[in-house]
C-alpha cells in the first residue's frame, strides 16, 4: 500500500505542476460562460418584461371641475346637473329607435327583426355580392353590387311584386338593353313581398332559396319565403332600417 | 301613597337636556356628513353626465360606433342610437407599452374621450372581381354551358386572425383576443399564437413611436370575436363608458 502511495503522490502534484496555461485557459473559459449566461438571463428577463403590461380597468371620478364647499352653492349645482342628467336621458332615448325595426348584418347575410332591442327574428338572408360590372362595347357605365350601409326606411310595401329590370340586368346577361319598356318587367322573380326602401334597393324574396347566407345579390336583400312574411307583417312604412 | 310626579319630572326634565344637548353634537356632523354625500353625487352626476355628452352626439352622427361598458360587461355596435348587436365581454384590461418592466406611460386621457378612425388589423380586405359577361353571340347547349361556380360563405371568406385589433387615431387600440376561451384549438396552435404575439407586443413596445400607447384588451367568446371581426364597418368611433 505504501509503494503504492508513494508512488502516487508525486504524479499528481506533477500534473498540477505541470498545466498552468491550461488552468488558466479553463479559468476564462468559465468566466466567458458564466458572462454569457448571465447576459442570456438578464436579456432574457428585460425581455420578460417587455410588451404590454395589463391592469383591470380602474373606476373614474370626475377631474377638471371644482365643486363648491357652500352648502347653498353645492344645491344648486346638484339641482341644474340632475335636470341637465335628465335631459340628457330624454335626447337620447328619442334618438333610440322605438317598436320594430330591422338590423341587416350585409357581411354575415344576417337579418334580425327587432322591437326596442330585442331580437324577435334571425333570419339568414342575402346581400350585396360586391362584384364590379362594366358596361362593354364602348359603354362607360360601371355598377357595384353593394349593399348600402347606414339608415333607411320602408318606403313602400308591395305585395306580388314584378321587377322592373334596369339595364344592368341586360348588361349582366349581355343581351342588348331593350327600347320597349314592357320587355323589362319580370314578374315572380321578386317573391311574395318586397319592402322598398330606396334607390332602388329593397327586401324581397327569391326563386334560389338555396343560395341564402351567401353574398349573391345586385344590392338588395333576399330573404326565405317564412322570414319574409314575417318580417313584411311586422313592418309599417316608416320603420328604419339598419345595414351595417 | 306618596307623590312620585316630581322627582318624575325632574328627570324628564334631564333627560331632555340630554336628548338635546347629543342633538346639538350630532347636528354639525350629521351637516358634514350630508355635505360629503352631496359632493359625491355631484361628482358623479359631472362624470356621468359628460358621458350621457358623449353619447348624445355619437347618436346624432352618421358614423358607426361601439360603446364599450366595463361595468355592464357588454360592447354594443350601435348607429343613431340604436343598438346593432350586443356582444357579451368575458374580460377587460387596459394594457400600455413597457420595456425591461418599466412602464413607458403614453397615455394620458384615454378615458372619457370618443376615439375615431377605427379600422381591423389585419385589415378584412377583399378583392372584388368583375362580372363575367356572357357573348350572346355564341349559343351554347345547356349540356356544355360552364356550370356556375357556388359563392363562397363568409365564413369561407373572411378567415378570423387569433387576434386582432381595432386601432383608432390617435394611439388607442381594442385587442381582441378570442383564443383563451377557445377549447378546440390544440395546446401547440394557442401556444405559438401566445408567442407571436408576444414577440410582436415587445417590437411594438420597443419601437419610437408604439403603434399603440394604450390597448384595450377584450375578451369575447370566439364566436362574437368572430362576428365582430367579419361585421364591424370601416371608421367606426368607440366611446367608453366610465366605470362607476
Amino acid at each position: 500500500m505504501d509503494a503504492i502511495t508513494r508512488s502516487n503522490a508525486p504524479a499528481a502534484s506533477t500534473r498540477l505542476r505541470m498545466h498552468p496555461a491550461g488552468d488558466r485557459r479553463r479559468g476564462y473559459a468559465l468566466v466567458i460562460t458564466a458572462l454569457i449566461l448571465t447576459s442570456a438571463g438578464t436579456v432574457g428577463l428585460a425581455a420578460y418584461g417587455t410588451g404590454y403590461g395589463y391592469r383591470a380597468i380602474g373606476t373614474e371620478t370626475a377631474a377638471g371641475v371644482d365643486i363648491p364647499e357652500d352648502p347653498k352653492a353645492l344645491k344648486q349645482m346638484q339641482n341644474k346637473l340632475r335636470s341637465q342628467q335628465r335631459q340628457l336621458v330624454a335626447a337620447l332615448a328619442r334618438k333610440a329607435p322605438r317598436g320594430y325595426y330591422i338590423v341587416i348584418d350585409q357581411t354575415q347575410n344576417r337579418l334580425y327583426l327587432m322591437q326596442d332591442e330585442k331580437v324577435l327574428r334571425e333570419a339568414v338572408c342575402s346581400a350585396g355580392s360586391g362584384l364590379i360590372l362594366q358596361e362593354q362595347e364602348g359603354g362607360k357605365r360601371q355598377w357595384i353590387f353593394d349593399t348600402p350601409r347606414g339608415v333607411h326606411r320602408v318606403r313602400t310595401k308591395i305585395e306580388d311584386p314584378v321587377w322592373k329590370k334596369p339595364d344592368w340586368a341586360f348588361v349582366e346577361e349581355g343581351k342588348p338593353i331593350p327600347t320597349n319598356p314592357e320587355e323589362r318587367f319580370a314578374p315572380g322573380e321578386l317573391g311574395e313581398y318586397a319592402l322598398y326602401f330606396g334607390n332602388g334597393y329593397m327586401i324581397h324574396g327569391t326563386l334560389y332559396e338555396r343560395l341564402l347566407g351567401r353574398s349573391v345579390t345586385h344590392g338588395c336583400i333576399r330573404l326565405g319565403r317564412e322570414d319574409l312574411r314575417e318580417v313584411y307583417r311586422a313592418v309599417d312604412i316608416g320603420t328604419p332600417i339598419y345595414i351595417y | 301613597m306618596r307623590s312620585t310626579s316630581a322627582p318624575r319630572s325632574t328627570f324628564i326634565e334631564c333627560g331632555r337636556a340630554a336628548a338635546l344637548v347629543l342633538l346639538l353634537i350630532a347636528a354639525p356632523a350629521r351637516a358634514k356628513d350630508d355635505q360629503t354625500e352631496a359632493k359625491l353625487e355631484v361628482s358623479t352626476l359631472l362624470r356621468d353626465n359628460s358621458a350621457l355628452e358623449k353619447r348624445v352626439e355619437l347618436a346624432n352622427g352618421n358614423e358607426f360606433y361601439l360603446l364599450l361598458d366595463p361595468t355592464a360587461g357588454t360592447l354594443k355596435l350601435m348607429l343613431q342610437g340604436a343598438v346593432l348587436r350586443d356582444y357579451s365581454v368575458q374580460g377587460l384590461e387596459v394594457g400600455s407599452p413597457r420595456v425591461a418592466f418599466r412602464s413607458r406611460d403614453l397615455e394620458g386621457g384615454w378615458t372619457g374621450r370618443i376615439w375615431s378612425q377605427g379600422n381591423l388589423e389585419p385589415a378584412r380586405d377583399r378583392e372584388r372581381e368583375h362580372v363575367q359577361i356572357p357573348d350572346s353571340t355564341i349559343v351554347t347547349a345547356e349540356s356544355v354551358a360552364p356550370k356556375p361556380k357556388m359563392p363562397l360563405l363568409p365564413e369561407e371568406i373572411y378567415v378570423v386572425p387569433h387576434r386582432y385589433h381595432v386601432r383608432y387615431e390617435g394611439g388607442l387600440s381594442l385587442e381582441v383576443r378570442p383564443m383563451e376561451l377557445d377549447e378546440s384549438a390544440s395546446f401547440w396552435k394557442r401556444a405559438r399564437a401566445g408567442l407571436l404575439a408576444w414577440f410582436h407586443d415587445c417590437r411594438a413596445a420597443v419601437a419610437k413611436n408604439p403603434e399603440d400607447a394604450v390597448r384595450l384588451r377584450l375578451i369575447l367568446a370566439p364566436t362574437d370575436a368572430a362576428s365582430l371581426y367579419r361585421a364591424l364597418p370601416p371608421d367606426t368611433r368607440l366611446f367608453v363608458l366610465p366605470r362607476s
